[in-house]
């Protein structure tokens, strides 16, 4: 019964925490802007766990993750605006729309990501820093040269479909499949050629393709997070996506430790929500950029790892143990110490 | 048959020979010993043999196919496991974790049954850790499975790079110094250690080690290099009485220097 216990008991936090919000929402604690932060917050949330599979896991450095990101947003936002034509979609087919969009993005994204993973991810520590900061210029000169999608002016129209119920359900799909990933022999493979890649290599590990798909599964999440995006906003253009978009996702990952799902979700909450939440302090709103820096400062002072650097919540690990435990599903595994002799 | 077969291995460094003529017909199950002074080309020789360098000249069979032109991991797949002089292990992972992750392309769970933890990668997952379990037990190493491999103390990481590799189900073990920095109890464990690879997993091991009273018991065979050249080869009666042998390890004086070049 327990294991049934520990599977259930975080789905029915999820569900408590949306009906919590709901009930603020409703009794005017929170309004529409505050529920927008926290919808904000979860895809950077989702950006972070992206970038925290390349760089915190993989030991790569890659720094122009917004662009994966606006590919993301602008390849839902063709499917939804322009091929299905927006508003002007019929109520019930809405959702599947939306889905596909979202799909579409994440598709891009991962397309992309591999078409440059391959010949980029030979390359070591600065140096491929260096060409996925080119990279996400590069997305954002090319998106600012296309007429179809707006060019510079940047796409207007996108239905807003994005609400916090969405936000909440892609967060937990992106948490429970990345941490999926990094207990399984991808995300072990992952680690070793963080920790060690030369041994990874003798220990038959074919370095370059593990790379690669990780590469290409953070771009897919990142493609999904930015077509959440757009469908908040209504509005995406390529600016939106700089490398200062990108520099923000990687003060979210280090402040919130690297190598840590609970960082990411604790990095990209905290840091989105503090500036917003200064803007209520009267007198300080001015000083909320230099209050957000010194945060930073003393967080990084204090916590040199990040806030949860290398630390997990038991929530967001795989127990060695829960490989014996019965499954839900089938009725094999067992223990080996209760195995009978 | 031979299960490796060396024949000319040579490589160069810009002018430098670091390896010159290397030969080695290996059966199963043999321990061969390479030994040298400092800077001979031992650990070159690792290198070449596990797809690090390229050898300018020179074949390397493994069950008479050519291993010439692959990658380090394809070299790691087709059989040949090997340890470093200088520890390298996966030192932020747990210990079952760095033996785990050896077992990757042997591993059969597909991205999208990881991803969504399927039933069927679960139980692969379990049998994957039962049998890094298996190994771990069977090197004193079981109680320390899930405590981070950099906090182990020094010969239980050395243990645990062997048992890494052998996760790897090899044919051939390939030990760089193993016992480098090991205090003489620690020797003799060790050179029991690899006395049982070959005794109970019929595995082939070449090692190469500075400490003679480690090697002379459990090599059947020592090759002796020095600058790149084999200077002796045989047992180790005949090899500690060579006198080339002597004057590589103690200094020959200024003729033989003269003599040899």
């Amino acid at each position: 019964m327990k294991p049934l216990i520990r599977k259930l008991l975080p789905i029915l936090g999820v569900v408590a925490l949306y009906y919590l919000i709901m009930y603020l929402k409703s009794i005017k604690v929170m309004n529409p802007y505050h529920i927008q932060v926290l919808m904000f917050a979860g895809v950077n949330i989702m950006m972070t766990i992206s970038l925290n599979i390349v760089n915190g896991f993989t030991g790569q450095f890659c720094i122009g993750h917004a662009g994966f990101m606006s590919l993301g947003a602008y390849g839902a936002s063709i499917v939804t605006t322009m091929i299905f034509g927006g508003f002007s979609v019929a109520p019930n087919l809405r959702i599947p729309v939306f889905l596909l969009g979202l799909l579409a993005g994440g598709l891009v994204a991962g397309a992309v990501g591999l078409l440059i993973g391959i010949p980029t991810l030979k390359l070591k520590g600065d140096y491929l820093a260096i060409v996925t900061l080119a990279f996400g210029e590069i997305v954002r000169a090319t998106l600012r040269l296309i007429e179809p999608i707006g060019a510079a002016r940047g796409m207007i129209g996108i239905p807003p479909y994005t609400n916090f119920a969405w936000v909440l359900f892609f967060v937990v799909l992106t948490l429970i499949v990345a941490r999926n990933f990094i207990y399984s022999k991808h995300g072990r493979a992952c680690i070793a050629i963080r920790d060690n890649e030369i041994a990874a290599d003798a220990m038959g590990i074919n370095t370059t393709k593990y790379k690669i798909i990780s590469f290409v599964f953070a771009a897919f999440i990142a493609g999904v997070a930015g077509g959440l995006y757009a469908h908040i906003m209504s509005f995406i253009q390529p600016d939106t996506f700089s490398f200062v978009k990108s520099s923000d996702l990687l003060v979210y990952l280090y402040a919130g430790g690297t190598g840590s799902l609970t960082g990411s979700v604790l990095g990209g909450l905290l840091l989105t929500v503090l500036p917003e939440a200064l803007r209520t302090f009267g007198n300080l709103v001015n000083w909320r950029i230099v209050i957000y820096a010194v945060t930073l400062v003393i967080i990084m002072l204090y916590r040199p790892l990040g806030l949860c650097g290398g630390k997990e919540l038991p929530l967001l690990k795989i127990n060695r143990k829960h490989l014996y435990e019965k499954s839900i599903f089938s009725k094999k595994s067992v223990h080996p110490s209760e195995t009978p002799n | 048959m031979s299960i490796l077969e060396i024949k000319n291995l040579s490589i160069e460094f810009g002018g430098l020979k670091a390896v010159d003529d290397f030969n080695l017909s290996l059966e199963e199950g043999e321990i061969i010993a390479i030994i040298g002074p400092n800077g001979a080309g031992k650990t070159t020789i690792f290198n070449m043999l596990t797809g690090i360098y390229a050898p300018t000249k020179g074949s390397i069979e493994l069950n008479g196919e050519s291993l010439l032109g692959l990658k380090p991991y394809q070299f790691a797949q087709k059989g040949i496991a090997r340890t470093f002089q200088n520890i390298r292990l996966f030192a932020a992972s747990t210990v079952i974790d760095n033996v785990k992750m050896a077992y990757t392309h042997q591993c059969k769970e597909s991205f999208f049954e990881c991803i969504f933890r399927t039933p069927k990668m679960v139980e692969e997952e379990r049998k994957i850790d039962e049998r890094a379990m298996d190994l771990l037990k069977a090197f004193d190493l079981e109680s320390k499975a899930d405590i981070l491999a950099k906090n182990l103390p020094y010969g239980a990481q050395r243990r645990l790079e062997i048992v890494r590799a052998l996760m790897l189900e090899p044919k051939i073990l390939l030990l760089d110094e193993p016992v480098a920095g090991m205090i003489t109890t620690e020797l003799d464990d060790m050179a029991k250690m690899v006395r049982e690879l070959r005794d109970k997993l019929g595995l082939t091991v070449i090692l190469i080690e500075h400490h003679m009273n480690f090697v002379m018991p459990i090599a059947d065979r020592i090759k002796v290099l020095n600058f790149g050249e084999t200077i002796a080869e045989g047992s180790a009666d005949e090899v500690q009485n060579n006198p080339d042998v002597i004057a590589a390890y103690l200094g020959g004086g200024y003729k033989n220097v003269i003599t040899n070049a």
